[in-house]
């Protein structure tokens, strides 16, 4: 007998199964529109010979009017149109997207995978742990990698902007903690996987 | 540690004490308490393991022993002088 075999008693019911369905489903529709919204996203652009650099500018706050604000100035992120870019520019700007589209892609997948083996009843399973994996490198791809990259694209093109501009960087600590919550998760699902092996063929 | 195929030489009876008492393993289930689904699986021997409280709950139905239910049948390697 397989011990990873799905066991009939160990698949969700009433409310977990609605639960797991929803998570399956949105994971799955997710999935699709953002494989959409990035095609879009990058296609459009780069046919019309033009990227989209991040970028700081100053913003002026509204002042007066009875209204103290403190600072007067800040500093907002936007993305400045840049026609013509430099090929290494272009490179930066579309590498940051890819990897954070196929991030995205790759923690989604993970989810619905996740969902389906619960949905089998056999949630502790190797591929499971796999696809936690999975889910914690497309988290380290979306939220560091191809923001590490996007910061690099704003400071390479700074030279290029001129005044007014500053570089985008940011550093996404929640991320980082969610790294650690699926790290523990994967060690539970490890457990798991060796209990769902010393019940199976239990009677 | 043992080895799992060693689980694989235990031989459940339920059949024959089934047989005996004119039971049917619908009839068990229902007297112990514990799935058609589950009983199928010791009867044909392919449980790995079975818990105290149903040993206790079958045997009290067919009103027998552990050892009338579970047999250990002989170890066919060691039987020809532990080849391999």
């Amino acid at each position: 007998m397989d011990a990873t075999a799905p066991l009939a008693d160990a698949r969700p019911r009433g409310g977990d199964l609605v639960l797991v369905h929803v998570v399956r489903a949105v994971a799955l529709l997710a999935l699709v529109a953002h494989l959409a919204a990035a095609a879009l996203a990058l296609v459009v652009p780069l046919a019309q010979g033009w990227i989209g650099v991040p970028a700081m500018v100053e913003a002026r706050m509204p002042s007066g009017q009875g209204i103290e604000v403190a600072p007067a100035q800040a500093w907002v992120e936007t993305t400045v149109t840049v026609l013509d870019a430099p090929g290494w520019l272009a490179a930066l700007v579309v590498g940051a997207a890819v990897v954070g589209v196929a991030g995205g892609l790759v923690v989604l997948a993970g989810v619905a995978w996740l969902a389906h083996r619960m949905l089998r009843g056999a949630p502790f399973a190797a591929s499971a742990r796999g696809a936690l994996a999975a889910i914690a490198i497309g988290v380290m791809l979306v939220s560091l990698i191809a923001p590490a990259l996007r910061g690099l694209a704003s400071t390479s093109a700074m030279p290029l902007l001129g005044s007014g501009y500053g570089a985008v960087s940011s550093l996404d600590l929640a991320a980082m903690l969610l790294l650690l919550v699926i790290l523990a998760l994967m060690v539970a699902f490890r457990i798991g996987e060796r209990m769902q092996h010393d019940v199976g063929g239990l009677v | 540690m043992p080895a799992e195929e060693d689980a694989e030489r235990v031989h459940c009876r339920l059949d024959e004490l089934l047989e005996a008492r004119g039971m049917t393993l619908t009839q068990l289930a229902e007297a112990v308490g514990v799935s058609v689904v589950n009983l199928s699986v010791l009867k044909n021997d392919r449980a790995r393991a079975i818990r105290f409280s149903t040993l206790v709950a079958v045997c009290d139905a067919l009103g027998c022993q552990p050892g009338d239910l579970l047999v250990v049948t002989p170890d066919a390697q060691a039987a020809h002088g532990g080849a391999g």
